[in-house]
C-alpha cells in the first residue's frame, strides 16, 4: 500500500532508464576491436591465400626450381598490402633451407608474427617437393 | 501540484537503484555475451585453407608424373612420387592429426593412374587420375575430405596435302586441350612415313591463333602422288606433357 502511494519518484526511474539506454545505445555504437586471436587467423588466411595463388598455375614451384629468390620475393611483396612485413623460407624436402638471403621486405614491424607453412611440388617432369615458411605482421 | 524538493522527495530512491541494479545486469550480460562470442573457435575455416594447398600440391604431383612418364619415364613414377609428397605433408602437419591415403586408378584403360591414348585418328590424350582422402582432427575440430584429381592433355588433328611437283605441301590443323578447355603448346614435333621409316620435318611454319588451335604447315620429300600420307604428330604443352597422335592424310 505505501508503494501504491509513493508516487513521486517515477520521473526519477525514468529518467534512469533512458540513462541507461543512451548507455546501451553508446555501447552498441562503439567499434567492436577484433581480437589478436582473429587478426592473426587473418593474417594466416592471407599468407596461405597468396602462397595458393602464386602456385595455381605453377609459377611459385617454377621460381623456386630456378632458384630465382628476388623474383619470387617481389612476387610475395606485390601480392601483399604494403603494410605488411614478410619474411619467406624455403625448405626442401628434408627441410634443409634453400634460399641463401633472405627473402624479405624489412625488418619485422611488430612483435606479433604468424608464420604459416606450404607444401609446393614442382610440375615439371623431374619430381621435387619444397616447404615453404611465409611469416607475416601488420603494424599493431 | 507542488514544489519539488531533493531533500523532501526521498520516496523513489529504492525503484532507482533498482533500475540501475537491472541495466548495470544489462550492460554485464550485453559484454559477456561479446566476449564469448569472439572466443568461438574458427579453425575449420583455416583448415579448409590447408586441404586447398594440399589439393594444389596433389595436382602438380601429377602434372609432374605425367609429364615424367609422357616423355620416356617410369611408368609407375606417379606412386612413388605420391608416397613422397604423403610424406612430406603428414611431416609438417603440426596443428591437426591428419591421415591422408590415395589410390591410383586401374580402372577404364587407366593402369597406375595413367592412361596413355595415342590414336591412329589424329586423337591423342595423355591422362592421370588418383582418388584421395583426407581426414584431420584437432582438439577443436575434425574434418573429412574425398575428391578425384584427373589431368588431361588432349590433342586433335586434322590435315591434307596438295601435290607440289615431286613434293607434297602438307597443312595441319591442332586443337590442343588441357582438362577440355583450351591450352598453348610449348613445341611440336612431327614426322611423316616414308616407306618404312619416319622422317623428322625440322622447321614447320606454325601459326598459333592463341586459342589453343594451331596451323602447321611444311614441305615433305619426294614421294609418289598416289600414295597417302601418314603422319605423327608429338605435341608438348606448356605444363610438359606430351601428346601424340597419328593421321593418315589424303590429297586435295
Amino acid at each position: 500500500m505505501r508503494l501504491l502511494k509513493n508516487k513521486k519518484g517515477q520521473v526519477r526511474v525514468i529518467e534512469a532508464f533512458f540513462a541507461s539506454m543512451l548507455i546501451l545505445s553508446c555501447l552498441a555504437l562503439i567499434p567492436t576491436q577484433s581480437s589478436p586471436k582473429t587478426s592473426a587467423l587473418n593474417l594466416a588466411w592471407k599468407a596461405q591465400n597468396v602462397l595458393l595463388t602464386l602456385d595455381s598455375d605453377g609459377h611459385l614451384a617454377n621460381l623456386v626450381d630456378n632458384h630465382e629468390w628476388t623474383k619470387l620475393g617481389k612476387c610475395i611483396e606485390s601480392s601483399l598490402p604494403l603494410t605488411t612485413w614478410f619474411n619467406l623460407t624455403v625448405f626442401d624436402k628434408n627441410l634443409n633451407i634453400l634460399n641463401d638471403f633472405s627473402i624479405s621486405n624489412g625488418g619485422s614491424i611488430s612483435d606479433r608474427i604468424i608464420s604459416v607453412d606450404y607444401i609446393c611440388v614442382s610440375q615439371s617432369s623431374t619430381f621435387a617437393v619444397y616447404v615453404l615458411q611465409l611469416q607475416l605482421s601488420v603494424m599493431d | 501540484m507542488g514544489k519539488r524538493s531533493f531533500k523532501s522527495d526521498k520516496k523513489g530512491q529504492v525503484i532507482i537503484i533498482t533500475a540501475l541494479l537491472i541495466s548495470v545486469l544489462f550492460l554485464s550480460t550485453a559484454l559477456y555475451v561479446i566476449e564469448v562470442a569472439k572466443e568461438v573457435p574458427i579453425v575449420n575455416a583455416n583448415q579448409s585453407d590447408v586441404f586447398s594447398g594440399y589439393k594444389q600440391s596433389a595436382t602438380s604431383t601429377l602434372i609432374s608424373a605425367l609429364a615424367n612418364a609422357t616423355n620416356g619415364g617410369n611408368p609407375n613414377v606417379l606412386g612413388i612420387d605420391l608416397a613422397e609428397l604423403k610424406t612430406v605433408i603428414l611431416t609438417n602437419s603440426y596443428k591437426a592429426l591428419l591421415t591422408m591415403d590415395f589410390s591410383t586408378l586401374n580402372s577404364s584403360g587407366y593402369n597406375n593412374g595413367f592412361l596413355i591414348s595415342w590414336g591412329a585418328n589424329g586423337e591423342g590424350s595423355s591422362s592421370a587420375c588418383v582418388s584421395f582422402v583426407f581426414a584431420s582432427s584437432s582438439p577443436s575440430s575434425s574434418s573429412d575430405l574425398e575428391y578425384t584429381l584427373n589431368v588431361t592433355s588432349t590433342i586433335n588433328f586434322r590435315g591434307n596435302y596438295q601435290q607440289i611437283d615431286g613434293t607434297k605441301q602438307v597443312n595441319l590443323t591442332v586443337n590442343i586441350l588441357n582438362e577440355d578447355r583450351a591450352a598453348l603448346a610449348q613445341n611440336f614435333t612431327i614426322s611423316y612415313q616414308n616407306g618404312p621409316d619416319w622422317t623428322k620435318i625440322n622447321s614447320p611454319t606454325t601459326t598459333s591463333f592463341g586459342n589453343g588451335t594451331y596451323t602447321l604447315t611444311f614441305m615433305t620429300g619426294a614421294s609418289p602422288p598416289s600414295e597417302p600420307l601418314v603422319i605423327s604428330l608429338l605435341c608438348q604443352d606448356q605444363r610438359g606433357i606430351s601428346t601424340g597422335a597419328n593421321l593418315t592424310c589424303t590429297g586435295t
